[in-house]
């Protein structure tokens, strides 16, 4: 078979590309750390989480901002039909410089969840808890966008995300406040 | 001589209905533009509450210091509506929006952003307003904005436009109107064009294929090529083509780094 010049440039230039690619794929995955949202956030029953009975199930909590440590937080959301709890009516709220652990959990039908402008996106399964990590290092306001169309008022539901800076961040009462609340009253009913 | 059929007779007939139905898109286009809505039983507030379906007048609450509205109500067979959606009040009345704890989540969102509640889902859960000046009041629940979750506070003796509707008003104005009746027409008369033409090209193909019933068809052979210069394999370079192959692969690269290590990697990004 005769190969003309050209066609065996094009072609290496090619498998340039192909290769290419791929190295950039295991580099994003070696280096950066990139990962992939799995099922590891577990199954969640869709009741508990409409009916806002979060002490029913074991990995989910009430919707909040938690302080696991000194840069990390857990922050739990519940998406229904047509608001994010927390981001819709109150943004959500972190520091600079955090990493930060997501659980997601529809209270209805499917919804997603998307950090606009990042590739922090899942989609919100109803009975799936949708788990991710991310690290904000930069002060900025992200969007939060649901992008599964989840019915008439879908245009509207949207949130807010706020990476403060450090000094103005101020662990507010949502979270802590509870926890105190929820032990005193464990500790009430033991008594 | 030529010979009908029924069979026959289908191209020309298609035809015509082509190009009928481009003028009838044109018709259609002009008229669907001249049609205004009816006209409402109640004020609707420049239709602020037009798509709300519990809404059926603005109800009267004045000489109380105090009114409830209920959120979290019927409206048109879901739990997205206040009720009632329209009260008229005094000055110096407070209003008590109190939760009914059905339709998950609401909050009440003054339109012009004077007050904003929380978002809550708890039956009972309050959220108050005083309105101390006369005028009009429109607010909503953002989640269900969307399914008529809206509602009006009228304070004092406003005029409402004395039960009338507000006449169906469509935005753009009389020159978009204008302007998207002629582009209607135009692409009418043009799909009409194109369209009969068509037809008449399939007719005349018809009438020539039934006038030449009878005589055999006539093949008219393809002309003969002649080759005017052979060049050896190696011997073509096609540098143009090659030349658009190495932009091509430029862009791609350019794209490629982009996408990747600027827009991919350069915000936050989930690692774990």
């Amino acid at each position: 078979m005769e190969i003309h010049r050209y066609e065996k440039a094009w072609f290496v230039a090619g498998m340039v590309l192909i290769v290419g690619f791929i190295a950039t794929v295991v580099y994003g995955a070696v280096g950066p750390g990139i990962a992939m949202v799995d099922d590891s956030g577990g199954q969640v029953g869709a009741n508990p989480i409409a009916n806002e009975n979060y002490d029913a199930v074991d990995n989910f909590r009430e919707p909040g901002v938690y302080r696991t440590g000194e840069n990390s937080f857990d922050i739990y959301v519940v998406a229904q039909r047509f608001a994010f709890v927390p981001g819709t009516g109150e943004p959500i709220r972190i520091p600079a410089g955090s990493e930060v652990t997501f659980y997601v959990a529809s209270a209805d039908v499917t919804h997603g969840f998307n950090l606009a402008g990042t590739n922090v996106n899942v989609m919100v399964v109803p009975g799936q808890v949708s788990e991710m990590t991310a690290r904000f290092d930069e002060t900025g306001t992200y969007g939060i966008i649901c992008h599964e169309y989840c019915g008439a008022g879908h245009h509207d539901m949207a949130g807010t995300f706020e990476v403060v800076p450090q000094s103005q961040y101020d662990h507010d009462a949502t979270s802590d406040d509870r926890e105190l609340l929820r032990a005193a009253l464990t500790a009430g009913g033991e008594r | 001589m030529s010979k009908r059929t029924s069979g026959q007779r289908g191209p020309s007939r298609r035809a015509v209905l082509r190009g009928g139905a481009g003028i009838a898109a044109t018709a259609t286009g002009a008229s669907a533009l001249a049609g205004t809505a009816a006209a409402q039983p109640q004020p609707s507030f420049d239709g602020w509450l037009s798509d709300v379906q519990n809404y059926n007048g603005v109800i009267d609450r004045t000489g109380r210091d105090e009114v409830t509205v209920r959120v979290g109500v019927d409206n048109g067979g879901q739990p997205f509506g206040f009720g009632p959606p329209a009260i008229q009040i005094d000055p110096g009345t407070t209003v008590v929006w109190e939760w009914t704890g059905r339709g998950n989540q609401h909050n009440v969102v003054d339109l012009d952003g004077a007050f904003e509640s929380e978002l809550a889902s708890e039956a009972g859960y309050t959220f108050e307003q005083t309105f101390e000046s006369e005028g009009v009041t429109k607010y909503y629940c953002a989640p269900h904005r969307a399914l008529g979750m809206k509602g009006v506070v009228v304070t004092g003796d406003v005029e409402l436009g004395g039960g009338g509707g507000q006449p169906f008003e469509p935005p753009g104005g009389a020159f978009g109107l204008t302007f998207m009746g002629i582009l209607l027409g135009l692409s009418g008369l043009a799909g009409a064009a194109i369209l009969g033409a068509d037809g008449y090209r399939s007719y005349g193909a018809w009438k020539e294929k039934v006038t030449d019933v009878e005589g055999p068809a006539v093949e008219s052979a393809p002309e003969e090529e002649t080759v005017e210069r052979t060049i050896g394999h190696d011997a073509f370079d096609p540098t143009g083509t090659a030349a658009l192959l190495v932009g091509y692969f430029l862009i791609l690269v350019v794209l490629w780094i982009l996408m990747y290590f600027v827009e991919f990697l350069g915000g936050p990004t989930i690692i774990g």
